[in-house]
């Protein structure tokens, strides 16, 4: 559990300066993709639903995703993990999967 | 069971607060700059290497799609070279008259900038701001103007950590300043950055005439810029009959994927 929570400290890190460095140079009319944004809402779509590592990554990416920007430490945290709860309460209370 | 239950409820409002706690205290004013300012520390080797990955890469792609239009800039460049050569040396020739003009009337030369040498190592997500590698330390303080090697103005400096500091680009939505256009500087206007690298030129009077093609350049009226640092090309003119005011909407001189050095000015 503690060795995964550390991998997707590090993989969100590292989309978070992906994204604030690199994807910088290939904007499309001052437009940069939000990565930990779209990986996070992925995880949590493909996830199993009674796993809690989406929530646990919307946590980290949003602290990062803080950090690099000039907004309050927390706006992100709240935005991600808002939507990570919102597709498990979606996925847990609407969406039936035929498999289980 | 019921004690189980209460525990457990426990636990998650204890999470909570404790969680509160936490953002509370990250944000408190001089602790949460302590802690980006340590972040951007470790993560800056990796950043700045990235930023020039970036840099690199995306002038390779340019190179491959534009090279067609790229050939046709190439020859135009060139006439451009030959006319300014002309024109540079009669002005080399006023500037030698000067200079003599002005030794004989003892005045002494103009005094330049005093810059500051800084790189880019990242942009922020959702703003149009980007973070630089100087801070407190190397005397960098808020509000200094912030210019490319050719004098094209970036824009500002807008907050201050210990070895870095955020830059708030021309383009953001919180930027405004004086501008003029250059080859007539009675049109004054006022520069509003949209976001996303986009400006507007506001507050023309509509019998003052500006046209597509013309450089904006920033005026000092305001106070927050020097004279003359060039801002950008005038893409389109918006005019309403109803309004009695026009506006421009502007294309930026600075290319945000070209940048990798920059110069804070810190007297002016």
């Amino acid at each position: 559990m503690i060795k995964k929570v550390l991998i997707l400290i590090v993989v969100f890190y590292l989309l978070t300066l992906l994204q604030t460095s690199f994807l910088v140079h290939f904007n499309i009319k001052g437009i940069i993709p939000n990565l930990v944004l779209i990986a996070i809402i992925l995880l949590n779509l493909f996830e199993q639903h009674k796993s809690y590592t989406g929530l646990i990554s919307a946590f980290f990416g949003g602290f990062f995703l803080d950090i690099f920007s000039e907004n309050f430490i927390g706006f992100y945290v709240l935005i991600l993990v808002g939507l990570a709860i919102l597709i498990k309460f979606i996925f847990r209370n609407y969406v039936q999967l035929s498999a289980s | 069971m019921g004690l189980m239950k209460l525990s457990s409820k426990f636990k998650t409002g204890l999470i909570i607060i404790l969680l509160i706690v936490f953002f509370i205290v990250l944000n408190l004013p001089n602790f949460s700059k302590r802690v980006k300012d340590l972040f951007y520390l470790i993560s800056s080797p990796i950043q700045k290497s990235l930023w020039e990955v970036g840099d690199r890469t995306s002038d390779f792609f340019e190179a491959i799609t534009e090279t067609k239009s790229l050939k046709k800039e190439n020859e135009e460049l060139k006439l451009r070279i030959q006319e300014l050569l002309v024109e540079n040396i009669s002005l080399k020739e006023l500037k030698k008259e000067n200079e003599n003009l002005k030794e004989a009337l003892s005045v002494g030369l103009e005094k330049d900038f005093k810059l500051i040498l800084t790189e880019v190592i990242g942009k922020d997500i959702a703003q149009d701001s980007i973070l630089i590698n100087k801070g407190s330390e190397a005397g960098v303080s808020k509000n200094l103007p912030v210019i490319t090697q050719q004098k094209v103005l970036v824009g500002k400096v807008s907050e201050v950590y210990k070895n870095f500091s955020k830059v708030m680009l021309i383009s953001n939505k919180e930027s405004s300043f004086n501008a003029k256009i250059e080859n007539n500087e009675e049109i004054e206007g006022v520069i509003d950055g949209q976001g996303g690298f986009q400006l507007l030129l506001k507050l023309i009077l509509l019998d003052k005439k500006i046209s597509e093609g013309e450089m904006v350049i920033s005026s000092s009226l305001g106070g927050i810029f020097p004279e003359g640092l060039l801002v950008g090309e005038i893409k389109k003119v918006l005019r309403s009959d109803v309004e009695s005011l026009q506006e421009a909407q502007i294309k930026p001189a600075f290319d945000i994927k070209e940048i990798k050095n920059l110069f804070i000015i810190t007297e002016f």
